[in-house]
């Protein structure tokens, strides 16, 4: 379903988590854009890739790393506090051991082949973060999320934004966010992921829509 | 920006979620937008209208039931130059900037709203993963100058409505019932109107030969055996408008 990888774990996973940054790169840099500085070429691990970082990390049958996203402490500097605070206008992005921040939640669509298996991977990391946050005691994660995918958090855990939107000329906005993580979201969350087939259905209409998953 | 109070813009997130009825939405959305100089709430999908039946279409608004009528009547989400932009466009737009860019008929539409008063507003468009495109377009009988920070306020406040309707209405089932393309639709709509193919032709700039074969086509689909069981067909599949 996922791997989660915590800091006591690094290394019998290094080599899933070198995939997972070059993944990260060829997705971020590659595919996105970004201009992230200080990182290798190739491989996009940066400042907010720390020693306390947890990673959930979705592999195709395959063993290739098709989805991730990175949890971070907000006891220490995160992104919300080093990089985004003037984002947050509308409340204070929250602190405290039960809040994490989650960022880098990316997917690598170069191997999907359905709109079923994007949506299945999205629920699995997805999943990951939710199982981490309940086995941690986490109750609420924070974000900034692109405004096309601020629905998506909205629909799955309980959000509310912490600022307004911010975008750079014409182009999509930002939303930082929190999200209250508890066991119903967990239930929602398994009940997407079964129902994975219909909803897809349901949104694209299309017959690619019901072909069987590929990841597994 | 360490002074700005955005408690009224929280506050009016908090009670949207609350909401458990369209109505109730738009009323508690209509009450955020008075302060910025609006008094009218469009909430729609933006898909192909051609290729779409209406009725699975979410629309909400609080306008008045008589420009309701005549924009239905008129078909005028086809021409909507605001809804048009609103499907390529990223970020908020006011809809003088979209009727810069209309055509004839587009013109047509927005000035038929001006002509109930709403001669001033701003288009929300929404797009999302896992969702059909959509907008929220706000209207009022001033002009209303918005600075950016008002502009962001209201987006974020129009972008938890619009999607906690769309979460209450559940996903509709768009494409899956579409069986027309859409220039068939445009056709069968153009039959429909009492327009025989000549001037159809003439409408769409294409030619009659094409137009018969459309409606060949379309009537295949349909088993339908003449102009008549074709409209009534379409009508009642819900592929054109009554």
């Amino acid at each position: 379903m996922f791997k989660i990888v915590t800091p006591d774990t690094y290394n019998e996973h290094q080599d899933l988590l070198d995939a997972m940054h070059q993944m990260r790169y060829r997705v971020v840099v590659g595919e996105w854009g970004w201009d992230i500085p200080g990182i290798q070429p190739g491989y996009d691990k940066d400042q907010f890739d720390t020693d306390a970082t947890v990673y959930v990390i979705v592999r195709t049958p395959e063993g290739e790393v098709v989805g991730t996203s990175r949890l971070n402490p907000t006891m220490r500097p995160h992104m919300l506090s080093d990089l985004f605070a003037d984002y947050c206008n509308l409340q204070p992005y929250p602190v405290g051991k039960d809040v994490w921040e989650c960022s880098r939640f990316v997917m690598d669509r170069s191997l999907i082949t359905s709109p079923v298996d994007d949506f299945r991977v999205r629920c699995r990391i997805g999943l990951g973060l939710t199982a981490y946050c309940l086995d941690n005691h986490i109750s609420r994660l924070s974000w900034l999320t692109h405004q096309k995918f601020f629905n998506l958090v909205q629909r799955v855990w309980h959000t509310e934004p912490l600022g307004l939107p911010r975008r750079n000329g014409d182009d999509w906005a930002w939303i930082p966010a929190v999200s209250r993580i508890d066991e119903a979201t967990f239930d929602r969350q398994i009940d997407r992921y079964r129902n994975a087939e219909e909803i897809v259905a349901e949104y694209s209409g299309t017959r690619q829509a019901s072909e069987r998953s590929h990841v597994a | 920006m360490r002074d700005y109070d955005g408690s009224a813009v929280l506050h009016a997130i908090r009670l949207i979620l609350t909401t458990t009825t369209s109505a109730e939405t738009i009323t508690a959305l209509a009450g955020f937008i008075e302060s910025y100089g609006f008094n009218r709430v469009f909430l729609g999908q933006l898909v192909n209208p051609l290729n779409v039946p209406l009725k699975d279409i979410l629309y909400v608004s609080n306008w008045p039931d008589e420009l309701k009528a005549a924009r239905r009547n008129q078909a005028a989400i086809l021409h909507d130059p605001i809804a048009l932009c609103a499907l390529r466009s990223k970020r908020p737009f006011t809809w003088a900037e979209a009727r810069a860019y209309a055509s004839r008929a587009g013109r047509k539409v927005v000035d038929m709203v001006h002509d109930f008063g709403l001669t001033d507003g701003m288009m929300f468009p929404m797009h999302a993963l896992e969702s059909v495109s959509g907008g929220v377009s706000l209207g009022g009988d001033s002009k209303s100058d918005l600075s950016p920070l008002e502009v962001a306020e209201l987006e974020l406040v129009c972008q938890v409505a619009y999607y906690h309707l769309e979460v209450m209405h559940g996903p509709f089932p768009y494409q899956r019932v579409a069986e027309l393309t859409a220039r068939e639709t445009e056709c069968v709509q153009f039959v429909a109107a009492g327009k025989s193919n000549w001037e159809i032709a003439k409408i769409l700039g294409i030619q009659e030969d094409t137009v018969k074969k459309t409606l060949r086509r379309a009537c295949d689909k349909f088993g339908a055996v003449n102009r008549a069981h074709l409209v009534a067909s379409a009508i009642a599949r819900h592929q054109i408008f009554p």
